[in-house]
């Protein structure tokens, strides 16, 4: 049996596929997820994947399976409501059920001739099992070698017995399924026979999506190295986010625990607050376009230079339309007319071109002051305006598209060691320096401000900030550095060390180092 | 209670244009506040004194230090609802009656580590810095030039003659309490601070007062020159200034020590042997 082609059905939990494990996580356990495709994708083996696995103890992580293959010998690990099905060459078989361990349960088998891993029961009746050799996808159950709809247990059966050649087992799977898998045997193996959709398929499922924009890089990589050896595409990848987008919400298992995450529909926010910008007029002719580009913005957001926090102080929404109308506070008779251009001009604004998507905010609110007599003799000079207070709210920082990053989260999503002792959960934003400043919060987000020693000065006064994620990176802290003078280095556990980009957060996976400088350093860890 | 040491002075001058004064300041260490007030019939004297009341509350009846922010908001509250009232109360003679105040505040707090400054704003007065000698505009103006500005619409310089200048878009006493900009400064950043009112910043450039605070080493001195400048410079509205300087950290030896000021100046004067 070789560890190159499995099929799949989709469902909820996790399934990463590398080339020499395979693991299924539950879907709760979706933070995980990043960090263990990028170890499966890296060629991780058994013993590897598996000390990640249980790094942080086995007691929260309610369930998992790792299969690995190596030299003939098939290693199974089970915890939690998993079922696996092995099928001897012998015609013995052999059933492991984690279900059934109060830990885990391991099983060393040799010879084996065909796998299945069954997690969930599969939800929408029946469903295609579909093709895949490396990557991340929702899955509900595993076969290998592949099954194709209708019939294929036969076939694969007969096909593979006595060889672990996986081109031996591809190409029968082709034959006997008339539809699905258009090219028959006589095309070059490998290429041909999976691109028509069972492989392009996985790829496009949402789980890629979220790693992609966490580690766009190394999905792209990795992408690169192992599509082509199917046959997909190369473009295939860098679009693929495109579709899913609507999907993370419903699926994503964090939805429920965070009402803000759920409620907001995706794209609805930040997207507006940019597209507000372009003033009333185009505003409204650009309503109409106003489905499909939304579902656009992940291809942004995959882009690790954008320059989503470079402005957070910037106002997002100038807002020219409702100004006029809006009698100032006070009424006073402007001494010049207000000109009209001022307001009227669209704000000119290094736009995401795929953002169009306009808010229907264009009313403004009726001002409920009372009028006042503009002839009175008020100070004169200072003037309350009858501004709609979200006109001017600032824009938060954050991926567009997705909803605003809670600014204090019930739980901690991180624990941050520092290296003089001190420990402190991420619950909100953490601003560490040599002297931290807090500026412009409102009295519901207040941050905690965090000293370091800086004998040497290496250490600028408001050096990094850490706080919960949003989005892609909910449930996960973010590490921003705030323009410190001598930067800051990120060492990420199977990662070169990099350095932070001012204004740019990144994303931390528990073991993370954040080293300051002068001595400093901050661990990461799961609170 | 702290062992910060806070020295205190402040000013305040009808100008040359107005008839009356609706600027409010106090300074009751660790509490100080600048309120600017706006609306007819004294509306404007009353909104301010009435937040200046309430910060004056705080400081004499004491405030939970490690609750700095919802302390601050109760206050804003308190004053919000006030106003109302007055207000309300006043709109039954069939007045046309309104009242509003910007107010900007200091105070000092206690976060997981230390002693620190919590400033809170509303509106376009202000609150400024002095950090290694430096002057450093801390608070945002709630206005409308400066959302402007900061949208990109308007350029820095024309925000002195832009017709909307003195437009705010937050401030206490509308028809409801707007959010606050809250900002937590660590004590050895700010060796000095000053609260002002807009006939101050409105009138002197940022290098006149940084200038001006320079040469006065004494806080008492400095307001005065800051408002009297700010006066001379044309005074067309009410100016106010409060200076505040951080002049003791006893409990951080590493910074300026007080204590140790004094035992050498009393060396010098023979007090000591």
């Amino acid at each position: 049996m070789s560890s190159d082609l499995k099929s799949y059905r989709p469902g909820t939990w996790f399934g990463i596929f590398g080339e020499h494990a395979t693991v299924l996580l539950p879907p709760s356990e979706k933070r995980r997820v990043a960090a263990l495709w990028e170890l499966v994708d890296d060629g991780a083996d058994f013993g590897e994947v598996l000390d990640a696995l249980i790094a942080s103890g086995l007691r929260d992580l309610p369930g998992f399976v790792l299969v690995s293959n190596t030299e003939g010998t098939t290693k199974v690990v089970l915890r939690g409501p998993a079922l696996a099905t092995f099928a001897l060459v012998g015609g013995e078989t052999v059933e492991v059920n984690g279900a059934e361990a109060a830990t885990w349960v391991e099983r060393s088998l040799v010879d084996v001739d065909a796998m299945q891993l069954v997690v969930e029961e599969p939800t929408d009746g029946e469903q295609a099992d579909l093709v895949i050799s490396g990557g991340l996808v929702r899955v509900s159950r595993v076969d290998e070698p592949p099954k194709t709809t209708g019939g294929a247990r036969s076939g694969k059966r007969a096909a593979s017995t006595g060889t672990g050649s996986a081109k031996a087992e591809v190409a029968p799977v082709a034959v006997p399924v008339a539809e699905p898998v258009a090219v028959p045997v006589a095309e070059p193996v490998l290429e041909e026979p999976v691109v028509e959709e069972p492989v392009a398929k996985p790829v496009v499922e949402e789980p890629v999506a979220e790693v992609a924009d966490v580690h766009s890089e190394s999905v792209a990589a990795s992408a690169d190295v192992d599509v082509p050896e199917v046959g997909v595409p190369e473009v295939g990848v860098p679009e693929v986010p495109i579709a899913p987008v609507p999907i993370p919400v419903p699926l994503d298992p964090f939805a429920k625990a965070d009402a803000q995450a759920s409620d907001v529909p995706v794209g609805a926010e930040p997207v507006a607050e940019k597209s507000t910008q372009a003033g009333p007029a185009e505003a409204a002719v650009e309503e109409p376009a106003l489905d499909q580009p939304t579902y656009q913005e992940p291809a942004a957001e995959a882009v690790p230079e954008e320059p989503v926090w470079g402005q957070p102080e910037q106002p997002a929404e100038p807002q020219s339309a409702p100004m006029p109308e809006a009698p100032a506070w006070g009424d006073a008779p402007a001494p010049e007319p207000v000109p009209e251009p001022v307001w009227g001009a669209p704000v000119p604004q290094q736009q995401p071109e795929a953002t169009p998507y306009v808010p229907e905010q264009a009313p403004a609110p009726e001002p409920a002051y009372a009028e006042p007599d503009p002839n009175e003799d008020h100070d004169g000079m200072t003037r309350a305006g009858a501004w709609d207070p979200n006109q001017f709210a600032r824009q938060q920082p954050g991926i567009p598209g997705q909803p605003p990053a809670p600014s204090v989260t019930a739980r901690p999503v991180a624990r941050l060691t520092f290296s003089n002792g001190d420990v402190i959960d991420v619950d909100r934003a953490i601003l560490v320096g040599r002297a931290p400043e807090a500026r412009r919060f409102s009295s519901t987000d207040q941050p905690r401000l965090v000293t370091v020693p800086s004998p040497n000065q290496e250490i600028s006064s408001t050096h990094l900030e850490i706080r919960p994620g949003s989005g892609v990176d909910h449930g996960t802290a973010i590490v921003t550095d705030m323009g410190s003078t001598n930067g800051t280095v990120l060492v990420q556990p199977g990662l070169a060390p990099e350095d932070l980009q001012p204004g740019i957060p990144v994303q931390l996976i528990p073991g993370a180092i954040v080293d300051l400088g002068d001595g400093v350093t901050i661990s990461v860890t799961n609170p | 209670m702290s062992k910060v040491e806070l020295h205190f002075g402040a000013a305040t001058d009808i100008g040359r244009v107005r008839d009356h004064n609706e600027d409010s300041w106090m300074a009751e260490p660790p509490v100080f506040a600048v309120a600017d007030g706006m609306g007819g019939h004294q509306g404007g004297e009353i909104a301010s004194a009435i937040v200046v009341e309430e910060f004056a509350r705080l400081a004499d009846e004491g405030y939970d230090r490690t609750r700095g922010t919802e302390v601050v908001t109760e206050t804003l509250e308190a004053c919000q609802r006030r106003i109302e009232e007055y207000a309300a109360s006043r709109r039954t003679h069939n007045e046309v009656w309104y009242a509003g105040t910007t107010v900007v505040a200091a105070l000092l707090v206690e976060d997981h580590e230390a002693d620190k400054w919590l400033l809170v704003n509303l509106g376009d007065s202000r609150i400024y810095r002095v950090n290694d000698g430096v002057l450093d505009q801390v608070s945002v103006d709630h206005s409308v030039v400066q959302e402007l500005m900061e949208a990109g619409v308007i350029s820095e310089a024309d925000v002195a003659t832009h017709p909307e200048r003195h437009v705010i878009t937050r401030a206490l006493g509308g028809p409801e309490l707007p959010e606050a900009d809250f900002f937590l400064l660590p004590l050895s950043s700010a060796e000095r601070l000053v609260l002002c009112s807009d006939g101050v910043s409105g009138m002197l450039q940022h290098d006149e007062i940084a200038e001006i605070l320079a040469d006065a080493y004494d806080p008492r001195d400095a307001a005065d020159r800051i408002v009297a400048a700010a006066v001379a410079a044309g005074g067309t509205d009410n100016a106010t200034a409060v200076v505040i300087d951080v002049v003791g950290l006893s409990t951080n030896a590493e910074s300026y020590d007080a204590a140790q000021q004094r035992l050498s100046l009393e060396e010098k004067l023979g007090a000591l042997p």
